[in-house]
């Protein structure tokens, strides 16, 4: 037809009986919206979630390393549909004696195994695991009749509880704690030999309410270890009580801290509220280290109250260095404090409040102010685990108080991450269970860029797209779709963390630009904070507040297995020949990977048929006096990674100037696996590079860059620098 | 103690990355393999703190102990079979990445035919380490994973 038609090659022929429809629309995949949730990825107008209210007395048993308890769970259905029965979590059930955890395993020993390794997945344990209840009683003290079914107990209301009402009862029990530096676990305890203590982080120890919504139902979806929590918002006020020695932390305001603490302490509590530029001590070391060898056998109980929350978490010890600082976020004064033992010092009086301030900061301004009183980092050696406004973080230096960059990075990288996990999944409250990428990803993603905002060269193992093309790449027998439960993925860590962070970073830095991203990611998080969303929420708000059809990139990025990997096959120059000259139809050396070849071709006037009912004809000498003033290329693409991507290019001239263009990924979509574009520059082309800032994630570099360069392979320049 | 290293190194909650990459391309016309390992820095630190008792070791810290705990973690976790008959490896050198740590090894005189890589890192301390291998070769790439299940993974050289 004319110059600018595309011609398929004869590589595009064969490949085009591959198409895979990775520009259709994802509607099949996603539910229909509805009043519930709406089709611009907003709450509907009809949104309801449930609310669920907790009065709980627990006691710490530091002898028996056990707790018991009582709560009063007053149930709000606020749901348009009766509930003849209520579901709720008991995740110690885990750790009873043949639990689906260990039976589900699937293992072998190889030739040898160690101790921790059997331990560990065979269950070899001491600890006399699972939840003992006591009393399920009503409000009037009436038993009810509940049934468990492994880590969820469902109880049978008498009558139904109708829409609107709420259901009032009691629950009693008591569990033993695991000793996390055997079995590992997100709870339990810590025991110092040296000064005969404990370090207690204590969580999922209450039989929590599972959520009930308009998408699920009940999820009630056993819990194996991997895929972790669904939780209903509600208020709770805590007593917990301890050796009067202990000092603790948790979930919520502390209430009675004139009580609890010593005049001095309480002293110093108030003075680090107006305490803005850094941490102030309210226990230090010297204080603690003392406290370690109290043994009191009386009890203090401490109170806390936390509203809208979505669960409640405490540590307590003797061994506890106490600091905290106020951040002032939007209108709120917020306290970071942090806790831990001596044995994290000194790298934790030196950054753990610090990288509390800074994700605090950093995570308010992408998403949502902040809306607690106090972010909790306590010291916990081997974890990172998160609960509503406390986090359990390791980082812990040597004997001596050395500690390398690595210990130093992990540590920061931890409590940024687990503070972080207060915007994702604590207030802007996803399915954990189903989808560990909506708050592991997000927030591994928000990790990345208070990391790069806070830290000169943060050492980052995940975060930026280059990071997983190593994942990402050969065979996918053993990658699974990032829409796959955190419970069947092949590497949880790879799908449920690094991959959808990489994802958002592209989606950042390549397709949307950082103000469209910004302003739909904050649409995301104001839409959703304090309620339940679900992927497709998060899709359609993305696409809603941008602007932006990315359909092709949910489809590529989080259900497919493709990885990104994009060869600029050729570079053809055309030399532009004025009519009456006879172009020179170019057929040597079509594929020649070394140089730009140049093509001839001749520009022909428009036959008058082609105007069809246009009057008006372009001006023949008038078009080839602006073609002569620039230089025509063509440029052809293979998509050998499958993932359609935008192509970045950089175009460096004979001149040794460079310009820069993205080309939108649209530019797959008649045909997924081959693409050619020409396009007119004011210089001749020198080459072609792809992708030259590593932001889509290309697996292969060596066919970024045409003309081909002879560059020394990644091993060759290692085998180079050590010779 | 290895049950240390497991619960300090290769925290389940802190990352979940008990997963490693090693990429073999192999050169016909040389009849070389060229190896590339990348691991997490931190997890190689306290493995090797660990395990030599050496509470000061530090991956970042460029010296010759450092290079001698660092090459010989690497040839004790890698093997390379050719056939059936182990192929010993020439040793290039590491460097870091962020926090991912690359170390380099050649092997020589490898025919076509059948090749056979035993990569155990870290599988004695976590049952869940999964080790990738990709093989390259004549621009195609072939996965296979290594893990306490099989630490082996054989692939046929053209």
């Amino acid at each position: 037809m004319n110059i600018f038609f595309i011609g398929r090659t004869q590589k595009d022929k064969n490949k085009a009986h591959t198409w895979e429809g990775k520009f259709e629309q994802i509607d099949n995949l996603l539910p229909t919206p509805n009043v519930y949730r709406a089709g611009d990825g907003a709450p509907g107008p009809s949104y309801w979630q449930q609310k669920a209210d907790y009065v709980i007395k627990v006691k710490l048993d530091d002898e028996r390393q056990s707790v018991s308890g009582t709560e009063v769970v007053t149930y709000f259905n606020q749901s348009p549909q009766p509930l003849s029965y209520l579901w709720m979590q008991l995740d110690q059930n885990v750790r009873e004696k043949g639990s689906d955890k260990y039976l589900a395993k699937n293992l072998k020993f190889g030739d040898s195994v160690t101790t921790y390794g059997v331990v560990f997945n065979t269950q070899l344990t001491s600890t006399d695991g699972g939840i003992h209840l006591t009393k399920v009683v009503d409000a009037k003290g009436n038993p009810l009749n509940y049934t468990i079914v492994k880590t969820m107990m469902r109880i049978d209301l008498t009558e139904p509880l109708e829409p609107g009402d709420k259901f009032e009862f009691e629950l009693e029990w008591w569990y033993n704690l695991n000793d996390r530096m055997e079995e590992h676990g997100r709870s339990g305890y810590e025991y110092f030999p040296e000064d005969q203590n404990y370090s207690y982080s204590i969580a999922q120890f209450y039989p929590r309410m599972a959520v009930y919504d308009d998408f699920n139902g009940w999820q009630h979806k056993q819990f194996l270890g991997s895929g972790e929590f669904a939780l209903t918002f509600g208020d709770f006020d805590v007593e917990i009580t301890v050796p009067s020695d202990h000092v603790v932390t948790a979930t919520g305001e502390l209430k009675n801290a004139k009580r609890v603490l010593s005049s001095e302490h309480y002293s110093r509590f108030q003075q680090s509220q107006q305490s803005f530029d850094k941490p102030l001590m309210i226990i230090p070391e010297t204080e603690a280290i003392a406290n370690e060898k109290s043994r009191s056998k009386d009890t203090k109980t401490w109170i806390y109250h936390a509203e809208n929350v979505r669960d409640f978490a405490f540590a307590s010890s003797r061994k506890f260095i106490w600091e905290a600082q106020a951040v002032k976020l939007g209108n709120k004064e917020v306290m970071a404090m942090s806790f831990y033992p001596k044995e994290g010092n000194p790298l934790w009086e030196q950054e753990s409040t610090k990288a509390v301030v800074n994700t605090l900061k950093t995570y308010s301004h992408y998403s949502v102010d902040y809306p607690y009183p106090v972010a909790n980092s306590v010291h916990a050696a081997s974890i990172g685990m998160e609960y509503p406004m406390i986090c359990f973080n390791l980082g812990r230096p040597a004997p001596d108080g050395t500690y390398s960059d690595a210990v130093k990075y992990a540590m920061i990288g931890v409590v940024i991450h687990e503070v972080g996990h207060n915007f994702f999944p604590m207030i802007v409250n996803s399915d954990e269970r189903q989808w560990a990428w909506m708050d592991e990803g997000i927030n591994s993603f928000l990790e990345y860029l208070t990391k790069e905002e806070n830290y000169e060269n943060f050492p980052h193992d995940r975060g930026p797209a280059y990071l997983v093309v190593k994942y990402m790449k050969g065979q996918k027998k053993y990658i699974r779709p990032m829409m796959t439960n955190p419970e069947q993925v092949v590497q949880l860590g790879y799908n449920a963390y690094s991959k959808p962070a990489a994802s958002l970073n592209v989606l950042r830095d390549v397709v949307l630009g950082h103000e469209l991203f910004d302003k739909a990611f904050k649409t995301y998080s104001e839409r959703w904070a304090f309620k339940h969303p679900k992927p497709a929420d998060f899709f359609r708000t993305m696409e809603d507040a941008s602007g932006i059809d990315l359909d092709w990139f949910w489809r590529g990025w989080y259900y497919s297995r493709d990885y990104v990997d994009v060869s600029i096959d050729t570079i053809i120059h055309y030399d532009i020949l004025p009519n009456g000259h006879k172009a020179d139809y170019y057929v040597s050396a079509m594929d020649s990977l070394a140089s730009i070849q140049t093509k001839k071709v001749k520009l022909t006037e428009t036959p008058d048929y082609y105007y069809d009912e246009f009057r008006n004809k372009l001006d023949y000498d008038e078009v080839y006096n602006k073609m002569n003033q620039k230089h025509y290329y063509e440029l052809n693409f293979t998509n050998v990674g499958g993932l359609v991507t935008p192509i970045v290019l950089n175009m460096h001239y004979e001149d040794g100037s460079t310009s820069s263009i993205t080309i939108p990924a649209e530019v797959w979509r008649y045909s997924e696996v081959s693409a050619a574009k020409i396009m007119a520059f004011d210089k001749p082309l020198a080459y072609v590079e792809i992708d030259p800032y590593r932001k889509t994630g290309d697996a292969d570099l060596s066919n970024n860059v045409f003309p081909r360069k002879e560059e020394m392979s990644e091993f060759d320049k290692m085998k180079a620098q050590e010779e | 103690m290895i049950q240390l290293i497991v619960q300090s190194a290769l925290s389940l909650l802190l990352h979940a990355h008990h997963i490693s990459v090693c990429e073999l391309e192999y050169k016909k016309d040389t009849k070389s393999i060229e190896l590339v390992q990348q691991v997490f820095a931190n997890d190689l630190e306290l493995f090797i703190r660990q395990k030599s008792g050496n509470a000061k070791f530090d991956v970042r810290q460029k010296n010759e102990q450092t290079l001698s705990e660092i090459k010989a973690f690497f040839e004790e976790h890698l093997t390379l079979f050719s056939d059936t008959t182990s192929v010993n490896g020439t040793w290039i050198g590491y460097k870091l990445d962020g926090n991912n740590l690359l170390a380099f090894i050649e092997y020589k005189n490898i025919s076509p035919g059948r090749i056979t890589l035993e990569n155990t890192i870290f599988l004695e301390m976590l049952t869940g380490q999964e080790n990738i291998v990709h093989l390259t070769q004549m621009g195609t790439t072939q996965t296979g994973v290594c893990s306490s299940k099989s630490r082996k993974v054989s692939f046929d050289l053209m």
